[in-house]
């Protein structure tokens, strides 16, 4: 929890508490005002004129101080480490089929690099018109995510979620869930084999 | 975070003060009184201070992510918001709200403890979040990029729906059609009024500004220092950073940039004219290249001529009408140089199929580039497709604002001196309400390490440029592409010179050997390369 996000808490739970008390003395006040000696008035008036105007006169700087500046945000996790098995080049050979494959060109050789860091090496067959670079991948026991084809062929769709499993020199993807088709044409229509 | 004090505000109904409250006692405790008093006022600057007057600026908070970020990254990251004063000369007069996100490298990598901050791509041009993600992972550090004021989630967006009204028809009439150039010109002048009437004063969306937003990020960050990158214009925004900011920048990384000092006509006529050159000769030196094209510069001085006099009419896919005339043509050649949505190698063909008279036979993929760019963006800006969604106030605030006046008003060529001298954009700055700088910031002063990508085909941000602004750095090193597109970061090869770089940027960058490791492979007639 970032230092911010402590003293916000704490300010937060120091108001809570604090509300009914006010509002009831504010109440009580009003009330008994007139009944007030005027010396303990003045005697009270005073100090607590000179905090109201300091409290508001300062106040927004002093949370300022607390909420805003001189408290870094925290940093996000990183990502998860890709599970090492999974690394390294792979290949299909996607058949001339109709639906998706046909419609988008997407017949012919495609090879796949998984890296150790995450990041996916993607080539297409010529003609294939999508995006194949700033494709990653997470991968964690069995589950695998990727989002290929985010920047315009599945760009209005979520990543997509896929189990794997090696079989001899392949791997298979099953799709868990991926509301894109192109993607999971790509990677469940053929094994993918692994080269070198 | 912020934390939400309004429910505070029913202790303090309409009308009641603090006089008529805790400044008369009552009966009981004198002490009591003043505790509830002072309390009662630290509660009203608690409100206050989220309320009329808001914490002083700037300041950053974590957000939910938008939907399509969280949709579509791998990579671990969070988001957030950076609020500054649009104007921070008049601080107390709005605001702008800049949309942060930041991706962490995954575990294990080879981490860097000093982030790499993204400026951004292309001036007045959406960010690319799922595109540059993965620099995170290749470099093993956090990438922070920010949306620059005016563009993609930041608030409020300098967008002109207005201009983007005649994006259908602007085509359908020749670039210089007076009609249609008046239509232009009441378009802009209708969004920069409507921007004003919601008291956005465009001239607070230029290059200074930027460049504060960026140091009062790392500021509120708490980062000490960070390195730069961007991929395409934006540079000027990097530079000036590195200018203002030196001692808080440790590497610059530019991407087909361009220079302040530069402008856009003459970027424009240099740019254009070099990428031509270096395709005519790339294409002699192609056995098969040169025989289907023999001369191409030629032929495109032809090609234009005979546009010029019969424009020819086309229409794309979508039904949208596009009149071809010679100015056109010239923005089409620029955006096929830039190989943004179309590629170098095209140009060959295209520009003999002008020659020959069958621009109607032409690859419908090219003339469906032209169907579908937004008004007058198509050989202006890299990037025009509906997907690369615009921000033109932006643009027009950098163009006319930020970038010296054109230096080729003498430019004899009537095609280059109608597409880029007196171009729609030279028209805007007329009605667009910002002041032109009258000194572009120096280069010379620059003194971080910084490594330039260029292509020599790149006609948005020339090579030869590049390397006249370069001689005043003190510690950049260029890595020209002979072949290459605009963005050359979005290839393999260039990633891996940068990647390098970057564990060592006081030395020269290594691992060059792939660069222009790859010819241009043209287009032949029968597919014949």
């Amino acid at each position: 929890m970032s230092l911010d996000r402590k003293l916000r808490d704490g300010l937060d739970r120091a108001t809570t508490p604090v509300d009914p008390d006010v509002e009831r003395h504010l109440h009580q006040s009003l009330r008994r005002g007139h009944r007030g000696i005027r010396l303990r008035r003045a005697a009270t008036t005073v100090p607590a004129a000179v905090a109201i105007v300091a409290a508001v006169a300062f106040g927004p700087r002093v949370l300022d101080v607390i909420g805003d500046r001189g408290t870094p945000a925290e940093r996000p996790t990183p990502s998860v480490v890709p599970t090492s098995p999974l690394v390294g080049n792979y290949t299909t050979t996607l058949p001339e089929r109709p639906g998706t494959i046909a419609e988008t060109g997407m017949a012919g050789r495609w090879d796949l690099r998984l890296e150790p860091n995450g990041v996916v090496l993607l080539s297409a067959p010529p003609g294939f018109p999508g995006t194949v670079s700033a494709v990653s991948y997470e991968a964690e026991g069995s589950r695998f995510r990727i989002n290929a084809f985010a920047n315009d062929l599945c760009s209005t769709q979520s990543i997509g979620t896929y189990r794997w499993a090696r079989e001899g020199s392949s791997v298979n993807f099953t799709p868990i869930e991926d509301p894109c088709a192109v993607r999971m044409a790509l990677l469940t229509t053929r094994p993918w084999r692994l080269r070198g | 975070m912020e934390v939400n004090l309004h429910p505070t505000r029913r202790l303090y109904p309409e009308g009641m003060t603090s006089e008529e409250g805790a400044m008369r006692p009552g009966d009981g405790s004198g002490l009591r009184n003043v505790a509830a008093a002072v309390t009662a006022a630290l509660l009203l600057a608690a409100c206050t201070a989220d309320g009329a007057e808001e914490p002083a600026l700037p300041r950053f908070r974590e957000v939910a992510c938008p939907a399509d970020v969280e949709a579509q990254l791998v990579q671990s990251h969070t988001c957030g918001e950076l609020t500054v004063p649009a104007d921070r000369d008049r601080p107390a007069e709005g605001v702008a709200r800049l949309f942060v996100l930041r991706v962490q490298p995954p575990e294990g990598t080879p981490v860097n403890d000093e982030p790499m901050y993204v400026v951004g791509n292309d001036v007045a041009q959406q960010g690319d979040y799922v595109g540059i993600a993965p620099m995170a992972q290749r470099i093993g550090r956090e990438v922070i990029i920010m949306d620059p004021r005016g563009t993609g989630y930041s608030e409020p967006a300098l967008q002109c729906p207005e201009v983007e009204q005649l994006d259908d028809v602007s085509v359908a009439a020749p670039t210089a059609d007076p009609d249609m150039r008046r239509d232009f010109l009441d378009a802009v002048a209708a969004c920069a009024d409507r921007l004003r009437d919601d008291d956005v004063d465009p001239a607070d969306y230029g290059v200074d500004s930027m460049a504060r937003d960026a140091e009062d990020l790392r500021a509120a960050l708490g980062i000490d220092s960070w390195g730069l990158t961007t991929f395409g214009t934006y540079s000027l925004v990097a530079l000036e950073i590195a200018r203002t900011s030196e001692s808080h920048v440790s590497a610059v990384v530019l991407d087909t940039p361009v220079f302040p000092g530069s402008d856009p006509a003459t970027t424009a006529v240099e740019g254009t004219r070099a990428g031509i050159r270096q395709v005519a000769d790339a294409c002699e030196a192609s056995r098969t290249c040169s025989r289907a094209y023999p001369d191409l510069e030629l032929a495109l001085v032809e090609a234009l001529r005979s546009l010029r006099a019969k424009p020819v009419s086309l229409t794309g896919s979508s039904g949208r009408d596009i009149v071809m005339d010679d100015v056109l043509f010239l923005r089409l050649v620029r955006q096929t140089l830039s190989g943004v949505d179309l590629k170098a190698e095209q140009l060959p063909a295209l520009v003999y199929r002008a020659l020959d008279g069958t621009l109607d036979r032409l690859d419908p993929t090219v003339v469906d580039q032209l169907g579908q760019a937004t008004t007058y963006c198509f050989g202006y800006l890299p990037k025009c497709l509906a997907a690369h969604e615009l921000f033109e106030g932006v643009g027009y605030t950098i163009a006319c604002g930020d970038m010296a006046a054109a230096t080729v008003l003498d430019e004899e060529d009537e095609t280059y001196r109608d597409a880029f001298v007196a171009s729609p954009w030279t028209d805007a700055c007329q009605v667009w309400p910002v002041t032109p700088s009258e000194q572009p910031p120096a280069t010379a002063a620059i003194d971080v390490p910084t490594l330039v990508f260029t292509s020599r085909l790149d006609p948005y941000a020339p090579a030869a440029a590049a390397t006249d602004a370069l001689a005043s750095f003190e510690h950049a090193w260029q890595v020209d592409f002979t072949t290459g597109r605009h963005n050359l970061l979005g290839e393999e090869c260039a990633r891996t010179v940068r990647n390098a770089w970057l564990a060592d940027p006081t030395s020269a960058p290594t691992a060059t050997e792939c660069v222009d490791a790859e010819p241009l492979r043209f287009e032949v007639p029968g597919n014949a390369r």
